[in-house]
Parts: C-alpha cells; sequence; structure tokens
C-alpha cells in the first residue's frame, strides 16, 4: 500500500513540476498575446484604411489619364463638332469611346450643363446631370453622386469622376468620365483588405461587401459625396489566440502525458523495489518470516532489499528457534498443566485406594462403608481426568479454522441471541461498527461461548456481562466484560495458559482454547481488566480487506 | 447638196462673217471645251433641226478648235457618232444640238471614245463626260440659217392631253370603229378598254375583268389593240384568250370570232403570243422566235422592237436597219409620203422622253413630251397620216393621250 | 414614277432637257429599257431589328412581309385603292370580299372564302389594329368564325353600323391572310425558298415580280451601308428615311384605369420635339394629339404645366428589339424617376407584350402601330388601344353616320382633340418609314402609308 502511495506521489510530483510552469506561464502568455493582437487588430484597420486609400488614388489616376484620353479621341471631338454646328448627335454615340476604355460613366455636356451624349445614362440626355454638372473641368477626379439605370430602376450611386474639356471645342464642351463604386468594386476593395466595406451616403443605396466576425475595429474614409467605412473583425485574431491557446494547452497536455509517463515508468522503477518491500514486509507480517524479496534495483534500494533479506533471513531463523522454544515451552507448559491437572485428581484416587487397601489388609469393619462412600468419589475423580484429557484431546485436535467472510458485529449479536438468557446475569450489547472479518464461525461460536462461560463462571454471585465490538484501525476487536472479581494483574498473562483455571471445575483450557483460535484466525486473545474491576477479554482479530 | 446648203454657200461668200450670234456660241462651245483638256484629234457632231445652221456651226467649231490647237474634224450626227468617230480616228467626241428659239442656244457634251482595252465588246460610256452649254441671242444671220432648213421637218406637241387616265395604259389603236369616217380611239387601260372619239370624248367603255385570268400574269399593263373591220380586236396579258368587241348602240359588245396578240394591224399583221409573266411577245410564225416588246407591220415594211432598246426595221426586201435607242413606244408611220419609224427613247425611266421620226435620210425631226411614251399610233387624216397619237404614263402614276403634230 | 432617284436640282433644270437629247446622242444604247427589264435577284439588308419584327408591325418589318405575304390590297398615295388578293363590293349588309381567281398560297392551296375569314380571325387575335378594323363588323369574331366554315363565293362582312373607310381599313398590313408557316405562308410576290430568300412567284395575281428572286440579309448597320453603296443590296431598311415623307407609325404609351395619373405627371414633364430628337432619331416627329400629323391632327406643343410630382412604382412592358423604344422606356423612367415614382422596365418580344398586356401584366405599356391613312378608321385604332370597346363603339358608329369623306374625316379629328386629355393614351412621337435605296433603282413608290411598294421595282 505505501509501495501505491509512494508511486502516486512520484507520479503526483512529476506532474506538479511538467505542469507548474504551465500554469504559471499560460495565463501571462495569454494576456501578452491578447495585448499584441489587439494592437495588431488597429494596425489591420490602418492597413486596410491605407489600401483603400491607395486604390482609390489609383483608381482616381486610371480614371484621370483614361478621361484625359478620352476627351482627346477623335471620335469625341467629331460629336462635340457635330454639336457646335448644331446637329444633334446619337444619345449614345459615346458608347464606342466608352466601351474602349472600360469608363463606367462618360458623359458630354454642353456649356450650360446640360447632357449631350452619354454612354451610360443616354436617357439624360437633354437634361443637366445634378452631379455630374458641377465637377470642376480639369481639376482632379471626385466622388459624386450618379444615377444608374436599371430595369428595376433608378438609383443612386456614388462614382469617381473626372472632367475634362473636350480639345476641339474651345472649353465648351466637356467630357465628365469616371468608375461606378459599385458592388463590384467594393467586393474587390473587400478582398484586398480582408475588411468588411461599407460604401454609404445621403441618398445613395448602400453597398457593403465582405465581412468582419467578431469585435470589430473601423476606419471611415470621407469620400466627398459618400463615405467608405472599413470594419476588421477580430474573429481571425480571436481564433488565432484561441488557437494559440489550445496550442499551448495541448503541448501543455502532451508534456503531461509525457511527464506523467516517464513518471510513471521512473517511479516504478523505484516504488517497485520499494513494493517489493511492502509485501515482503507485509507477509513477513502475515507469518511468512523467511520472505526473500527479488526485486530489481540499485543504489539505496539495493542496500535496502539486500538488508531485508538479510534480516528476515535472520528473521526466520530466528523465529524458526523461538517457535521451537516456544513449541517446547508450549509443549512443557501442557505437559506441566497436563500432569498438574491429572495429578490432582489421581492424588485423592490413590489416597482413597491406599485407605481402601489398608482397610481391607486390617479388616477394619468400616471397609463396606468406606468403599461405598468413597466409590463416587473415586468415580468423580475418574470422570474429572476424564473430563481433562478430553479438553487436551479437543485442544490437540483442533482443526485450522476454516475463515470465510464475516460481518462479526451482527454474527455476534445473533450468536448472544441464540445463548440465551443465564439466572442472575444480565447481557448488554454494544454493537460497534458493521466489522468485516474472515473468522471460522464455529471456532468463534465456541470462543464465545467459551467468554461468556467464564464470564458467567466468574459471577457466582450474579452480574453483569457487556459484550461489545470495535474496530481499532485494521483489527475488529470483541470484547467480554463481566463484573465479578476480576484477574489479578500478575495472572493474566498465565490466564491463558493451558491448565490454568481458578475455578473449582474446568479444566482451565477454555482461555487457552480460545486463544488457540484468536492465534488461528491471525489475531490475538488479550486479558485485561473491566471498568468495574471485572475480567475484560478481548479477541483481536483483524479485519478483511 | 440641197438647196439650203447652196443657199448658204452664197449668203456666206457674200456676206460678211458668219453670224455674230453662231461665232459668240462657237466661241463659248470652244472655250468650254479647251478647258476640259480634250484629247485630240477631237470630232464634232452637231445636231439641228436646220442642217444648214448644224453644218455651219459645225464648220466654224471644227475651225476654231483647229485655231487652238486641238485638230477637229466634223461628223454628221447620230446614235452611232461614237463609232464613227472611233473609225474616224478621233480621240474624243463633242455632240452639240443647237436649236434657235427666243435665243440661239446650244448644249453638249464632250466625252473620251477612246475604247477601253479591257471593256472588250461591251460598249461602255467611258470616262467622264463634260457638259458644254452656249447661248447667244438671235441675230438675223442665224434665224436664216434656221429657217433653210427643210422647215416641215419639225413636231409639235399639243399642249393639252387628249385625255387623262389614273392608270397606266396597256395599249393604243386607232382606226374607224364605227364606220363613219372618222377615226376613233381605242386604249386598253386598268382592266377595262375605252374608246374614245378622234377629238378625246370617251364613247364607251367594256370591262375585262370577268375574263379568267391568264396562268401567269403580267405585271406591267400590257396587250394590243387592232381596230380592223369594223372590229376592235383585243388581246389583254392578264386574260386567258383574247376577245372581239364591236360597237353597237353606243355600247362594245363582245363579239364572235377569234384573235389574239397581234404585230401589226389588219391584213398584214402577223401572229403573236404573249410570253407567261411579262410584258413582252414572240412571233408565232416565220423564223424569228425571239421576244419582243412590240412591233408594227405595213406593207412592205416590218419594225421589230427588241428588248435591248434596238429595233429593226426591214424595208421593202432591203436589208434589216437596224436602229438604236428605240423604246416601246415605237411604230411605222406614214409621214409625208415615206414610212418612217415613230420611235420613243429607250431611256429607263426618264422624266421627258423624245418622239424622233426616223427616215431613210440622217434628219430626224423630234420633239420633247413629258412623261414615258409607251404607245405611239398614227391618227389617219385627210391626206395620210398628219398626227400621231401618243399614250404617255406620267409621273403621278396615271397616263394621258397626246397628240404630236408636224409642223413649219 | 421615280421617287428612287434623286430630284434634279434646280440649277439644272434648265438644261435638263438637252442634257436627255445629248446623252441621247452621245451616250447610246447603254444597256437602258423602256420596257421593264425582268431577272435579276432584289437584295434587301435589313437590320436586325426590322428581322426581328416578323409580324410585319413596323413599316420597315411591313415591307419585307408584304413582299411574301401581301395584304388584301393596297392605297395608293393618290388615296386610290388597288385591290391585291380580294375586290370589294358594297352591298346592303355591308362589304363582300371576293378572292380573286389566281390567288394562291405557296403550296397551291387557293384563297378561298374560309381561309379568308380564318386569317382575318387570327389577324385579330394578334393585332389590335386589325381588331379595330373589324371593330363595325357586328359581332366580329363570331362572325369569322362561323364564316371559316362555310364555302362560298363571296365572303360577306355584316357591318353593325355603316362605316364606310372599311375598305381603307382592310388595305392594312395587319390584315394579310396568313396561314402560319409549314402550310404555305401567305400570298406573296415571292413565295420562300429558304430561309431569307425568295423565288417570284409566277401567278400573284397582279403578275410576277421583276426581280426573279429575293434574298434577305440581316447586317449590322455599317455592313449594311456598305453594302447599299457598293450595290451589294438594292434597298436598305431600317436606317435612313425621308422626313418629309408619310409618318404614320405612331407610339403611344398605354396606362391601365389605376396608372392613368402616371400619364398626366409624364405629360407635365415631357418634351416630345427632344425626344424625337434624342431618342427617337431617324424619321421622326413629335405627336402631341391623338392623331398625327399627317392625319390632320396638331403638330404644335400644347401649353405646358407645371412639372407635377408623385410616388409609388409602376411596370412598363415594351418591345425588346426596338432601339427606338428601348431609348424611350429608359427616358421615360428617368423622367418618372424625377418625379418621384419608381418605374420598372420589362422588356418582351412583340407578340409576348401583346399577349401580356391583354392578361393584365403591367401598369403601362408602350404601344407601336402603323395608323390608317385615314383620320376615321385611326381614331378606331387608338381607341382600341384604351381597351374600351364600348367607347370605341359609340365613337365608331357615330362617324360612321357621316357620308361624306372629308366631313367624317374633320369630325374624326375633332373627336380626337376632344378625347385627348380624357383616355388612357399618352402620344408619345410619330416615324415614318426607315429605308434608304439605291438610286438606280426604277419603279419604286410609296403607298398611302408610307411604305415602299417594291411591286413593280426594277432596274436597268
Amino acid at each position: 500500500m505505501s509501495g501505491l502511495r509512494l508511486r502516486t506521489l512520484l507520479l503526483l510530483a512529476f506532474a506538479l513540476v511538467a505542469l507548474l510552469p504551465l500554469v504559471v506561464t499560460v495565463p501571462f502568455a495569454s494576456r501578452r498575446i491578447e495585448q499584441t493582437f489587439a494592437r495588431e487588430l488597429s494596425a489591420r484597420a490602418d492597413a486596410a484604411a491605407a489600401l483603400a486609400r491607395a486604390e482609390l488614388d489609383r483608381l482616381a489616376a486610371e480614371v484621370d489619364q483614361a478621361v484625359t484620353a478620352c476627351a482627346q479621341d477623335p471620335l469625341a471631338e467629331s460629336v462635340a463638332l457635330q454639336l457646335e454646328t448644331g446637329v444633334p448627335p446619337a444619345a449614345d454615340a459615346m458608347r464606342g469611346v466608352a466601351e474602349g476604355r472600360q469608363l463606367s460613366v462618360l458623359t458630354l455636356h454642353d456649356a450650360s450643363g446640360v447632357s449631350r451624349s452619354s454612354a451610360f445614362l443616354p436617357a439624360r440626355v437633354g437634361d443637366v446631370e445634378p452631379g455630374l454638372a458641377a465637377v470642376q473641368v480639369g481639376a482632379a477626379p471626385v466622388v459624386v453622386p450618379v444615377e444608374v439605370q436599371r430595369p428595376e430602376g433608378v438609383q443612386l450611386r456614388p462614382a469617381l469622376v473626372a472632367a475634362r474639356a473636350v480639345e476641339a471645342a474651345h472649353g465648351a464642351v466637356t467630357l465628365v468620365g469616371g468608375q461606378v463604386l459599385d458592388g463590384a468594386w467594393a467586393d474587390r476593395l473587400a478582398r484586398l483588405t480582408g475588411a468588411l466595406v461599407e460604401i454609404q451616403g445621403p441618398s445613395l443605396v448602400p453597398e457593403s461587401a465582405g465581412l468582419a466576425e467578431g469585435r470589430t475595429v473601423r476606419r471611415v474614409l470621407p469620400l466627398g459625396a459618400a463615405e467608405l467605412s472599413l470594419a476588421v473583425g477580430s474573429a481571425a485574431v480571436d481564433e488565432t489566440r484561441a488557437t494559440l491557446l489550445r496550442a499551448l494547452l495541448a503541448a501543455g497536455a502532451l508534456g503531461l502525458g509525457l511527464a506523467l509517463g516517464a513518471g510513471f515508468l521512473f517511479a516504478r522503477g523505484i516504488t517497485r523495489p520499494v513494493e517489493a518491500l511492502t509485501d515482503g514486509v507485509r507477509s513477513v507480517a502475515g507469518g511468512a518470516l523467511d520472505t526473500q524479496v527479488r526485486a530489481a534495483g540499485s543504489g539505496e534500494v539495493r542496500v535496502l532489499v539486500d538488508a531485508f533479506n538479510r534480516m528476515t533471513e535472520d528473521l526466520g531463523h530466528a523465529t524458526r528457534a523461538l517457535r521451537a522454544a516456544e513449541q517446547a515451552a508450549a509443549w512443557e507448559g501442557v505437559a506441566r498443566s497436563l500432569a498438574h491437572e491429572l495429578r490432582n485428581p489421581l492424588t485423592p484416587l490413590q489416597m482413597s485406594l491406599e485407605t481402601l487397601l489398608a482397610a481391607r489388609k486390617a479388616r477394619d469393619p468400616r471397609f463396606e462403608v468406606l468403599f461405598v462412600e468413597s466409590a463416587p468419589a473415586m468415580l468423580e475423580e475418574v470422570e474429572r481426568l476424564r473430563r481433562t484429557i478430553d479438553v487436551f484431546a479437543r485442544f490437540a485436535r483442533m482443526p485450522a479454522a476454516r475463515l470465510e467472510p464475516l460481518e462479526l458485529t451482527a454474527w455476534t449479536e445473533q450468536t448472544l441471541g441464540i445463548a440465551g438468557a443465564r439466572p442472575n446475569v444480565s447481557l448488554r450489547w454494544e454493537p460497534g461498527p458493521p466489522l468485516e472479518v474472515h473468522a471460522d464461525r464455529d471456532q468463534l461460536a465456541q470462543l464465545l461461548h467459551n467468554l461468556l462461560k467464564n464470564a458467567e463462571e466468574a459471577m457466582v454471585a450474579g452480574g453483569q456481562v457487556t459484550v461489545r465490538t470495535r474496530a481499532e484501525g485494521d483489527r475488529a476487536v470483541l470484547e467480554v466484560e463481566d463484573t465479578g472479581p476480576g484477574i489479578a494483574a500478575e495472572d493474566r498473562a498465565r490466564v491463558l495458559e493451558p491448565g490454568v483455571t481458578s475455578k473449582a471445575t474446568g479444566s482451565g483450557l477454555g482461555l487457552a482454547l480460545g486463544a488457540r483460535i484468536a492465534q488461528g484466525h491471525g489475531g490475538s486473545l488479550e486479558v485485561d481488566a473491566g471498568a468495574t474491576g471485572g475480567a475484560l477479554l478481548r479477541l483481536r482479530i483483524p479485519r478483511a480487506g | 447638196m440641197s438647196p439650203g446648203f447652196a443657199l448658204l454657200g452664197a449668203l456666206l461668200a457674200a456676206a460678211p462673217p458668219t453670224s455674230s450670234a453662231i461665232d459668240s456660241v462657237a466661241d463659248q462651245l470652244r472655250a468650254e471645251a479647251m478647258s476640259a483638256h480634250p484629247e485630240p484629234p477631237l470630232a464634232v457632231a452637231v445636231q439641228s433641226a436646220s442642217p444648214a445652221l448644224a453644218e455651219a456651226l459645225g464648220a466654224l467649231l471644227a475651225a476654231r478648235l483647229a485655231e487652238s490647237g486641238v485638230p477637229a474634224l466634223v461628223l454628221a450626227p447620230g446614235d452611232d457618232a461614237p463609232a464613227r468617230a472611233r473609225v474616224a480616228g478621233a480621240r474624243s467626241l463633242l455632240g452639240v444640238r443647237v436649236q434657235v428659239g427666243e435665243a440661239l442656244t446650244a448644249a453638249g457634251a464632250l466625252r473620251s471614245v477612246w475604247r477601253n482595252f479591257w471593256a472588250g465588246r461591251t460598249p461602255l460610256a467611258s470616262g467622264p463626260v463634260r457638259v458644254l452649254t452656249a447661248w447667244a441671242p438671235v441675230d438675223p444671220g442665224a434665224l436664216l440659217l434656221a429657217a433653210s432648213g427643210t422647215g416641215t421637218e419639225s413636231l409639235r406637241l399639243d399642249d393639252a392631253p387628249l385625255i387623262r387616265f389614273p392608270l397606266r395604259t396597256a395599249a393604243l389603236a386607232s382606226g374607224d370603229l364605227d364606220g363613219d369616217g372618222l377615226p376613233e380611239l381605242a386604249v386598253l387601260v386598268g382592266s377595262e378598254v375605252v374608246v374614245l372619239s378622234a377629238a378625246g370624248a370617251p364613247v364607251a367603255r367594256h370591262a375585262l375583268g370577268d375574263l379568267p385570268p391568264a396562268a401567269a400574269p403580267a405585271r406591267e399593263p400590257f396587250g394590243t389593240l387592232c381596230i380592223t373591220e369594223g372590229r376592235l380586236l383585243v388581246a389583254w396579258a392578264r386574260a386567258e384568250a383574247p376577245v372581239v368587241l364591236q360597237l353597237q348602240a353606243g355600247q362594245l359588245v363582245r363579239g364572235p370570232g377569234t384573235g389574239g396578240p397581234t404585230v401589226g394591224c389588219g391584213p398584214t399583221a402577223e401572229p403573236a403570243a404573249f410570253v407567261p409573266g411579262a410584258a413582252r411577245l414572240t412571233l408565232t410564225r416565220g423564223p424569228e422566235r425571239e421576244v419582243l416588246w412590240g412591233g408594227d407591220v405595213r406593207t412592205g415594211h416590218r419594225l421589230l422592237l427588241l428588248p435591248d432598246g434596238t429595233a429593226r426595221w426591214s424595208a421593202q426586201g432591203n436589208e434589216a436597219r437596224a436602229l438604236r435607242d428605240v423604246g416601246a413606244g415605237a411604230a411605222l408611220v406614214p409621214w409625208r409620203g415615206e414610212v418612217r419609224v415613230a420611235a420613243s427613247s429607250a431611256a429607263p425611266a426618264p422624266a421627258e422622253d423624245r418622239l424622233r421620226l426616223v427616215g431613210a435620210g440622217g434628219i430626224e425631226p423630234s420633239v420633247t413630251v413629258p412623261g414615258r411614251i409607251l404607245q405611239v399610233s398614227a391618227a389617219p387624216g385627210p391626206g395620210g397620216v398628219s398626227a400621231l397619237v401618243l399614250g404617255v404614263w406620267t409621273a403621278d402614276g396615271g397616263s394621258e393621250l397626246r397628240v404630236v403634230r408636224g409642223g413649219p | 414614277m421615280n421617287d428612287g432617284r434623286a430630284a434634279s436640282g434646280t440649277p439644272w433644270r434648265a438644261v435638263a432637257p438637252w442634257l436627255g437629247l445629248v446623252f441621247g446622242i452621245a451616250a447610246g444604247p447603254a444597256g437602258a429599257a423602256a420596257r421593264a427589264r425582268d431577272g435579276g435577284t432584289l437584295r434587301l439588308a435589313l437590320l436586325p431589328e426590322v428581322r426581328a419584327d416578323r409580324a410585319g408591325e413596323t413599316p420597315e418589318g411591313a415591307v419585307v412581309h408584304g413582299l411574301l405575304a401581301s395584304p388584301l390590297c393596297r392605297v395608293e398615295a393618290s388615296g386610290r385603292l388597288t385591290p391585291l388578293l380580294a375586290t370589294f363590293q358594297r352591298t346592303a349588309e355591308g362589304l363582300s370580299l371576293v378572292p380573286r381567281p389566281g390567288a394562291r398560297f405557296g403550296a397551291g392551296a387557293p384563297l378561298g372564302t374560309p381561309e379568308l375569314a380564318r386569317a382575318l380571325a387570327r389577324a385579330m387575335e394578334l393585332s389590335p389594329v386589325a381588331r379595330a378594323a373589324l371593330a363595325p363588323v357586328r359581332d366580329a369574331a363570331a362572325t369569322l368564325a362561323q364564316l371559316g366554315r362555310t364555302q362560298g363565293a363571296v365572303l360577306t362582312l355584316p357591318l353593325a353600323y355603316p362605316w364606310p373607310d372599311l375598305e381603307v381599313a382592310l388595305c392594312h398590313p395587319a390584315l394579310t391572310p396568313w396561314r402560319g408557316d409549314g402550310q404555305g405562308g401567305g400570298i406573296g410576290l415571292y413565295v420562300g425558298d429558304g430561309p431569307e430568300r425568295g423565288k417570284a412567284s409566277p401567278d400573284f395575281p397582279e403578275g410576277r415580280p421583276h426581280p426573279d428572286a429575293l434574298v434577305l440579309s440581316t447586317l449590322s448597320r455599317r455592313a449594311a451601308q456598305r453594302a447599299l453603296e457598293g450595290r451589294g443590296a438594292q434597298a436598305l431598311l431600317g436606317e435612313g428615311g425621308d422626313p418629309s415623307a408619310q409618318a404614320l407609325f405612331a407610339t403611344y404609351l398605354v396606362a391601365r384605369s389605376g396608372s392613368q395619373p402616371l400619364l398626366g405627371l409624364l405629360d407635365s414633364r415631357l418634351d416630345r420635339a427632344a425626344l424625337v430628337r434624342s431618342f427617337v432619331g431617324g424619321p421622326a416627329a413629335p405627336l402631341p394629339g391623338l392623331l398625327p400629323p399627317a392625319l390632320g391632327g396638331p403638330d404644335g406643343a400644347g401649353p405646358r404645366t407645371a412639372p407635377a410630382r408623385g410616388s409609388g412604382t409602376a411596370l412598363l412592358l415594351y418591345v425588346a428589339d426596338r432601339r427606338a423604344q428601348r431609348a424611350v422606356a429608359e427616358r421615360l423612367q428617368i423622367l418618372l424617376a424625377d418625379a418621384g415614382v419608381q418605374l420598372t422596365l420589362s422588356a418582351r418580344t412583340a407578340e409576348a407584350l401583346e399577349r401580356d398586356w391583354g392578361a393584365g401584366q403591367g401598369d403601362l405599356a408602350l404601344r407601336s402601330v402603323l395608323l390608317p391613312p385615314l383620320p376615321a378608321p385611326a381614331l378606331a385604332v387608338v381607341l382600341e388601344l384604351t381597351g374600351d370597346t364600348a367607347a370605341q363603339r359609340r365613337e365608331l358608329a357615330a362617324l360612321g353616320a357621316v357620308p361624306d369623306a372629308a366631313e367624317r374625316a374633320t369630325r374624326a379629328r375633332e373627336r380626337a382633340l376632344q378625347l385627348a386629355g380624357t383616355l388612357p393614351v399618352l402620344p408619345l412621337h410619330v416615324e415614318g418609314l426607315r429605308a434608304r435605296l439605291d438610286p438606280s433603282l426604277i419603279d419604286v413608290r410609296r403607298d398611302a402609308l408610307g411604305l415602299l411598294v417594291l411591286d413593280d421595282a426594277w432596274w436597268p
């Protein structure tokens, strides 16, 4: 058990060593990452805005160049000439010029701002186009609202346009052209910047493209007639951060796993010999005194294992010697007790027989009476002899304990119930917690019976017998206490020896039998004094599990 | 040489140099011609109603041109003038027409007659044509020369038409239908036949619309009419079969007899047949099988109008004479003792047409007629034919009958 | 007679006669002819939008269609009526049509009275002009259906009220007898001989045409002009045109009753002269009144009202193939957008527009019709466009009761002026035939509808 605990401890130590830096660094790292990403988000938003501004500038340059080229295109000049000479040109005469240069806005105005020919809105020819007429000739491209005509209706959209005077027209005719900032342009810008692009303006059709998830940081570029807003979402950032954290945690877990694995292997290497040692100790405690531990190990562990093996070897020898001595002593004790027990009835018997012999020899007339008087006493003595021999035979014949699981408290209660009441003796039952033990029911019953009988016999004038069970660590304890005279302290050790009895009857083997039963159960029978001075007999046997 | 020329010679010999009018005209023409840089040698053909005037102007013009350094020769006028000029070795042709009216006017065209090597046989009008005009107020000399022509060789168009129709005329015939000695005029117009008196008053009408239609009707109004022996033979290109009409009590009724389209009228008429779907005829008898616009036959003379704008005139066993620029409206006309061909021009769509009388000689009196001449018929009169009736298609899509008379 | 050739200018007039004679001397026979020359192929160059007009509703389409399927009769520019496929007789009941013998469909089937009745019935289904022309016929649809089942020598149309202009109205190309493809098509000068080709029909009642064959080429504007200049084509249809010629192809904006206020809105903002100048082009003129100036309608703009404003939305149907209609539709969309109304444009083919408008789709429609050459039938067509048959019957019965033609025309003009503001119709513009001819073509003239009559055309 301690070996396991050691292994667990080692593993925990490894784990802790692996985790501790992680636990320390991850929150710190996460905070740092968050700060960095927040800065980065802001920087991205700025970059997106800068890209958008650059794209607008590029588009403006394109528009500038294209419109200037258109103003010098011979087709535009011929249309302008037609205007000057009073010939109305076709409403869509400018279409050829616009297509060649991919301008989505192209109109020819006369001096009063009236549209005369238009590639994109021929339906406005003859009217003043509100947005385009106000564009300053020759200036840089600006964003103005223009009408875009579709079968579904007429919409106002922002367009980047520039105005140029047409060459052959002496300044009376202007060409206005450019590009509509429509959904396709917003899409391109969104893809370019990776941001959510929104173009909005008063009475303009709002346009948006791209997406920004999560928290957003927004930048707004004023375009004149419209407003371009770029929003950068932190979704990617959040995801990156989450991925990073997850990676950290995964690394940590991996590290932990590795640490645990390594720790397990390492610990096993250390604890196995310790466990082996522990097992050896346990087995020694369980009685196998000459256990040898085979375990690999090095260093201190090796020294320990060798010392243990030597120790158990010595212990085995010593224990064998001791056991032999004990056995011899026990046999001595038994022999002494047997001799004593046998001698006691033999003496009166011998005396009676000698008296009788003498009387017969002397032809004493009291011989018949004497013989009749002393014959029962002599038979009683023989009976007593036989009883003693029975007890001893039973003692010698006691079989090995057949252990089976048993719940001591319940069994005791049950057995007490069967025992029945006795006159003058009250039984008091103090149950303890359920105690699982391995015991031989018969032997235990015999033991309990013996204890109860002893207690009863000790209380000649009546009294109370208290039976209690309780747990003491890994032992189950069954106590029988009486209110008799008790056993003197100096006698307590001898009481358990076979043959010692203070009772007039009895062989004096009951408690010894009890002690032997207790020993067979791996426990012990102790003699103690009770609270009232009576005898307290305590059976201590190991608990199961 | 004609007496006119003799007179001219005398005049020239006697009088101081030529008429100042003719002089002036010749000078103007010369100046304009020179400014066009004609390719020498230059051929000059002058036409006029008065041959003396034409000769005088021609000679004068040639002399003036030669003085200016362009050798010139004088040709007689005619349709084949370009060919004759080519044969004579000239490279340019100046054709002039001169007329005396309130003023002496001359108009001419200068063109190159050198045939393009690549033109092959096709007679193309090659090269640009330069138009020249000249004018001078008349003076006695010009008038004298003008009058020295044969005089009776002019034609005059009556101012007012005889009658107007809302549709185009298909055929025209004149003859005595009712036996009163005066000629009547029969006109096939639209889908009816109209008979008029010589003064142009309608006498009777007859509708042909109920006739079974031809299998392949012709688009243009076409047919032939012949008044002979008191009957009017009508052949209409839109009808399947011809019909004979007689005038009875002021009505035209269908009479017995058959006919068919004919070339010519009377005993000398030659039978013909309509070409299906076209305004054309073919002769059914005789060796010629060509497609004709029409034609006319009189004793000893046969005129066939060919679709290319020419005509073949065979007279009294002589060689057939090919006439150029003869339109669909042509007929054989006994004129002042000889048989002539009265021919319209073959221009495709003229605003004004020209009727001329082609005779054996080279002089062809002509008159301008507004519209396109489709039919020509000689109205018999006392002492022969003195007037021609023309069916003229006018610009408004209708037609009218006009009369042309000979005059001094 | 000679409309095809450019007229001589004034400075030449004095010399022209002489020139003719001089050319006669000097030029000689230059392949000329005084009778029409037969043969050759008449080649027409068509712009794509002309070819798309298969039904012959536009003037150019009618000219092309008329060569392959002749109408019943023709009204000449002088006013005279030339029967082509049928002759007319006035009877006590009404008008009788006698099919001309020899009028045969391309497959050989003759034009009998049942076919004529069925053709008229079919025309009524497809064209508002046809319906207007046959409006005076008593119970026209049922009568024609019944006549389509009975044989007879004469087709008699009973009239609900006297209508002296019926013959003139029946000469319109919309009433051309047509049996649809696969059954001989129409009865025309040319018989279809393959896609875009025709062969001269030998048995046309008025005679076969002078050219042997007809070829229609659909070309772009530039290619068509080149073809005309290079003598590859004798006529170009779809471009050019004589502004002084008869302009009867009128375009109206028709509204359903709920959308009639929009017409007033547009009228207050519309400058018809600018519309014609900038958006229609070609030989076009503004149409201020219901009847065009060619029929005596007003030609000056009326008094202008202050531009009004409105709101809401509307759907305008127009014909996709016609460039002028598209440009006008876009202009109307812009004008209404200025007035606060959102107009949605929906393009259709000509048959689909007729069908869908009749089915109730759309709030406004641009309808272009070739009006008949007399005021009373023209007013009948305008009333047909409004869809109000009861009002049409009332007006026509009143007009038909006037026997004198000039008085009837005057009365029709007066009614047109009176009805102008009340009908759900806004007149926009009127166009003439867009065509250019090879100057060498001879005997080309125009009829009373302003259409080219190429029946007699030939070239030397």
